[in-house]
This record gives structure tokens, sequence and C-alpha cells, in this order.
């Protein structure tokens, strides 16, 4: 095979040599299959903004930066996750360091009863890697190609899991250009229940690129939430992969924060298999100086009877830049399918700019769908009504941004959760974080 | 209180106010009668300082202070109220959010301590009964949903948290059958003090008989054109605006 000369070949030659010190490596099976998605990442190569779904996040930033995979960090290393930085929920925490899990700073003898997690050795061929389409999602096949951990959550049958589980994910201590790939699985039992909340901070580090995957599966009349908050360094990249796939009755519900990195991209393609499935994609993004986050969903209703909801609320200040692809497909057999998907967003600068694009393929004739989109700036009168009443300026603005993105915070199920996203939120705004 | 010396406002080049001179003194009531366009709210929206509106020349005091380079937060805090013609509907921001937050930022102006969420509730709980607030409208966003007797009713509970020195009550009848007119004015009449100035904005005579000035100032084109007591209201309501026609075209 001739790998192309560009970027992919880069990484393509530093997990070359690293093959064979990766996890797994005396596992034949894993060797194959990091070996094609080597090949896969190497023929694919970064995707570019030719490609329809990439068209507008552009990927130079890590064509151009050397990026040298993260050495793994000893479990020595001392680690502080600050309330500012890392939303503080009850929860069984399981921290990764350049992504791989630090199992001294982790719950894992902790966990409860109906739910395991399994190290890779258990995983087996059959399950990794089973849900990702490599031509869909390239980032996907270098994540398997390179991945130095894989966390696999299996939660049985029935299983109520009392309190989330929390994945931390945070940059090492080296200052030079490092790449890593997170990598999870949840395996979601028949009529089981569990909350997973991911937070992903830089630590010391700022130059480093976060190249995560899930792979989520949800059985028959399963509820997973899944709430994640992106509070990358901000001048690092983080690209994530979600495959989610939905059987009958089951319940998906996703929370996405983006406010930190430079160059963001979450992206979630759900496939509804089964009838009465409920796929809720949900999100805030707040983004200033030059960001670029990236939200690009697409939803398969490849069983009748089910809905699927996305509201996606964007606060954007200076030159930040926010990008929305929702696509929706409706099989033919998918009739009386329910979907509605909104993106809306908050310009408070002149050099701001969102692009919004959603894409409804229907094929059934029966079915309820809608989708919008929206752009505007901060309402004048209601600044000014503000303002007479003695809230200066900046608090003002941020009640109003608040205001805005209050609709789909109170989407969120979990109220202990939205509270706590909502104060996380709130004193970011005070902070100036998201809109200085 | 207030002191206005020949304030001339206009609004995209046109003018709308045309050298206003006016003086308030605390434990007074005032009205400013005037025909639609006679520059009535324009004046309201200046002195709590909207930057939709250009003074071209003219001062305004406060208490001897130069109001006019105030920002409209620094207004607030020096104890001028808008009671707005138009209150603004805010989606997302509860009503009793919205009044703690105000409240503590005028205290924290003043240098006057903050109140906790127990202390508010207290307050505004009292208040609110005292207007017909109810805790329901408390908990609602903002003036969303509100009906037009619900939104002055919110207008007047702004004013008796906050306090002010000088309430400018916009066009406050507007919009208001006869028996939320009167709760309304019962609501303005009970926050009347000798420490404060009332300034009612109004196109018609009906609200003065349920807020009783002290002196009523008619304007008409951009200028004040007669002063007198209440009587004044009355013969205008006969007469209408049209016997200013000479002075409007002047």
């Amino acid at each position: 095979m001739v790998v192309k000369p560009n970027t992919a070949h880069n990484f393509a030659s530093h997990y070359d040599e690293m093959r064979g010190q990766l996890p797994g490596s005396h596992l034949s099976w894993l060797q194959a299959l990091r070996e094609h998605s080597l090949n896969v990442f190497g023929e694919l190569g970064l995707p570019t903004v030719r490609d329809e779904r990439w068209k507008y996040t552009n990927l130079n930033k890590i064509r151009q930066e050397n990026f040298v995979p993260a050495s793994h960090i000893s479990s020595s290393e001392k680690i502080t996750l600050s309330s500012e930085e890392v939303a503080q929920i009850d929860a069984y925490k399981i921290i990764l360091i350049n992504g791989s899990m630090i199992k001294s700073l982790s719950d894992v003898d902790d966990l409860p009863a109906g739910l395991d997690l399994e190290p890779i050795d258990e995983i087996g061929e059959e399950k990794l890697s089973r849900l990702l389409d490599f031509e869909r999602t390239p980032m996907a096949a270098l994540n398997t190609a390179a991945f130095t951990d894989a966390l696999c959550f299996n939660i049985h049958d029935d299983a109520r899991i009392d309190k989330p589980i929390h994945l931390i994910s945070v940059a090492g201590t080296s200052t030079e250009p490092v790449v890593f790939h997170p990598r999870f699985m949840i395996n979601a039992g028949r009529n089981s229940k569990v909350t997973f909340f991911e937070s992903h901070i830089g630590g010391q580090n700022s130059n480093y690129f976060s190249n995560c995957v899930a792979e989520i599966e949800l059985l028959s009349n399963a509820t997973l939430h899944h709430y994640k908050v992106q509070n990358d360094h901000e001048d690092a990249t983080h690209i994530a992969a979600s495959e989610v796939r939905l059987a009958d009755g089951s319940k998906y519900e996703n929370f996405v924060v983006t406010v930190g990195a430079k160059l963001s991209r979450n992206e979630i393609n759900a496939q509804i298999t089964g009838s009465n499935a409920d796929c809720r994609l949900l999100g805030v993004y707040l983004l200033n100086g030059k960001q670029h986050g990236d939200h690009t969903t697409s939803i398969d209703h490849a069983a009748p009877d089910s809905t699927s909801h996305e509201i996606y609320k964007g606060v954007l200040d200076d030159n930040a830049r926010g990008v929305f692809q929702g696509k929706i497909l409706v099989r033919k057999e998918s009739q009386r399918t329910n979907g509605y998907q909104l993106n809306q967003a908050l310009l408070l600068s002149k050099g701001t700019e969102v692009d919004s694009k959603p894409e409804l393929e229907i094929y059934a004739d029966d079915v309820k769908c809608s989708h919008g989109a929206t752009a505007g700036e901060l309402d004048e009168d209601s600044l000014f009504y503000l303002r007479a009443r003695g809230i200066n300026e900046v608090v003002a603005r941020n009640l109003l941004i608040e205001a805005f993105i209050k609709s789909a915070l109170d989407e969120i199920s979990n109220s202990s959760i939205q509270t706590t996203l909502s104060a996380t939120i709130s004193s970011w705004l005070s902070a100036g974080k998201c809109n200085d | 209180m207030l002191e206005i010396k020949n304030l001339h406002v206009s609004i995209d080049g046109s003018k709308i106010l045309r050298g206003i001179d006016l003086n308030l003194e605390a434990g007074k009531t005032y009205a400013i009668m005037g025909p639609n366009g006679s520059g009535k709210s324009t004046l309201s929206y200046v002195l709590a300082g909207s930057d939709k509106y250009t003074v071209t020349d003219g001062t305004v005091l406060f208490d001897g202070k130069n109001l006019l380079e105030m920002d409209p937060e620094e207004r607030a805090g020096e104890g001028l109220f808008l009671g707005f013609q138009y209150p603004v509907e805010i989606p997302g921001v509860a009503t009793s959010t919205f009044l703690k937050t105000a409240l503590n930022a005028v205290r924290k102006y003043r240098g006057e301590d903050e109140l906790d969420a127990m202390q508010f509730l207290k307050l505004v709980r009292k208040k609110a009964k005292e207007i017909a607030v109810s805790d329901e409208m408390l908990k609602r966003p903002v003036n969303v949903g509100f009906s037009g007797g619900e939104k002055k009713r919110n207008e007047v509970l702004q004013l008796a948290m906050l306090e002010p020195k000088l309430a400018v009550l916009d066009e406050t009848d507007s919009g208001l059958d006869i028996d939320a007119l009167k709760t309304v004015a019962d609501g303005v009449n009970r926050l009347r003090s000798p420490k404060r100035a009332m300034l009612v904005i109004t196109h018609y005579q009906r609200l003065l008989n349920y807020i009783v000035p002290d002196v009523i100032h008619v304007l008409v084109n951009g200028k004040i054109v007669a002063t007198g007591a209440k009587d004044l209201a009355i013969e205008l309501e006969k007469s209408g605006y049209s016997m200013f026609a000479d002075s409007q075209a002047a």
C-alpha cells in the first residue's frame, strides 16, 4: 500500500513505529485492526473542506503542526482539578491523562454492581470498532490505530446505576505539541439506566490535539444520559466522534457544552434501529476570540415510530465561528417518525460567523419533521430596560445570554446536572470566559 | 431635584425637543400632557439614558449632578426611575431574578448592603402583595405573557422596590381598563412621599383623576406651551390640544 505523503503519513509513521508498544499488541485481532485502521486513514487522509461533511471546518491547524504521540503518563503524576474547570458532581470518577486511564486517581475499584469496566484484553474483536464507519469518520480510523487505552463500560440488563460516571480527560504536562486519542465504549443493557458525564480540560499543556471516539449502544428500553463539557485549553484542538445505536424503546440524551479549544468538532452519528426510541441531541456553544466550534449531527431513522429532538444554541463573540450541520434521514419504512431540529446563534460582535446547515432526507410519507435556524444579536430594548433598572451593562448582557441558552439547558432531563451546568456556565459568563 | 435647561433632542437628524425648561422638586407630582408626537416619550427616554436620541443642546442636573453624562444604570443608581410605556418582555429571565439583580445593583451603587435570598424574598412578597402581583407572576419570565395590567403593575412593583427619588411614568395608563388603572394609580399614590418627585406623562386627562398632580405642563411640538394646576387638564379635555395650534406652527 502506498501511503500518501501528507499529514496522514506523519501520523502513520509515528504509529507504525509504535505499534509494538501500544496496549493490546499481543492480541492478533487488535494488531490487525490497528493496521487496517492506519491503512484506511492513510488512504483517506485528514478530511479537507472539499469533503461536504467538513465544508466549514478546516483542519489546517493539524496539518501545519507537527503533533507527536503523547507519551504515557505515570500514575504518580499529580493533577489538580479545580472547580472552575471541572463541574463538581457526585459521581464515580474515571480520570484519563493523555487518553489513558490513571487507575490510582479513578474510582475503578468502587464501581457499583451492574457496571463493569472491561480491560482492553477482554473487549473482544466483535465489539471494538463495530459501530464505526471510517469513510464517514476518518479521524476515528486514526483513533483506532493509535489509542493508548480503550474503556469499555458494560451496564447489565435492568441495572440502575445510582450515580453518574464522570470521565475526566486531561492533557498531560508536556509542553510540546502532542496528540492523544481518548476512546471509550458504553454498552447499555436492556432496561438499564445510566448517566455519563465527560469533562475535557487542558491541565498544564496548551497546544495539544485530543482526538476522541465514543461507541455507544443502547439495547431495548435502555436509558442513557450523556453529558459533556468540552473545556479544553483555548489553544488546543478537540475532534470528537460519537457513534450511537438505539434499539427499540431506548432513550439517548446527549448534551454538550462547548467552551474550550481553538478548533473543535463534536460529531454525533446516531442510528435508530428500533421503534419507540427517543434520541435527543442538545447543546450550547460559547465561543470567543478566534475559536471555531463545529457541531455536526446525523440521525438515521431506520425504524418506524421513533422520535429525535435536537436543539443547539450558540453564543459567539469577537471573531468566533460556529458551525452546525444536522442531517436527519428518514428511511422509507420509518413511518410516523417525529423529528425536530433547531440551531440558534447569538452574535455578540461583527466579526462572528455562524454556518448552519440542516439537511432533511425523508423517504417515508407519514412523518413529522421540522427544522429551524436563526442568528441574531442581543435585543437592544431588553438591554436598555435592564440597565434602566440599575443593572450594569456587563451583568445585563450576561443575563440576556443566559436567558438565550436557558431553553436548551431546560431540555436536560437530569435536574441536578442541569443545575450544575447552569451554574457553571453562569460563573464562566460572569468571569468573562466566553464573552469578554 | 431635577433641573432641565434648554434641552434640545433629535433622533436621526430630526428635532423632537426644542428647548425644554423644567424644574422638579421633591415631594411634588408633575404631569406632562401633550398630543401624540409632541416629544413626551422622547423626554422620558432621554432622562433614562437611551442612546437612540442625541442631545444637541441644553443641560440636565439631577441633584446637582450632570445626568446626561451618566450611563442608564448610573441614573437608576442615583435614583431616577422610568416606568415604561411598553415594558419589555424578556424570555428566560425570571421576574424575581430580575428584581433581585436590579435591587442589589442599586443598593450596591448607593453603598447599601446587598440583600440575600431570604431578605429579598421577604421584601418582594410584602411589596408585591400591596400592588396585587402574585407569587406566580414573580416566577414567570419578565413581562412574558403578562396582560397589559400585569405589565404596568410589574412596573409599579419595580418602582416600589427600587425606591427612586424621581419616578418618570411614561403613559402608565395606556392599554389599561378602568379597574387596572385604579390598581396602578393606587400603587403609585402609595409611593408618593415628601422625598420623592413624580413625573406623570400622559395623553389623556383620565389618569390625572387618579394620580392628581400639583403642576401640569403641556408639551406641544417639543416645547412646553402652558403650565398650570390640575384644572388645566380639564380644560384640555374639553378643548383639545388644538388650542395650542398657533404655538405649534411657531
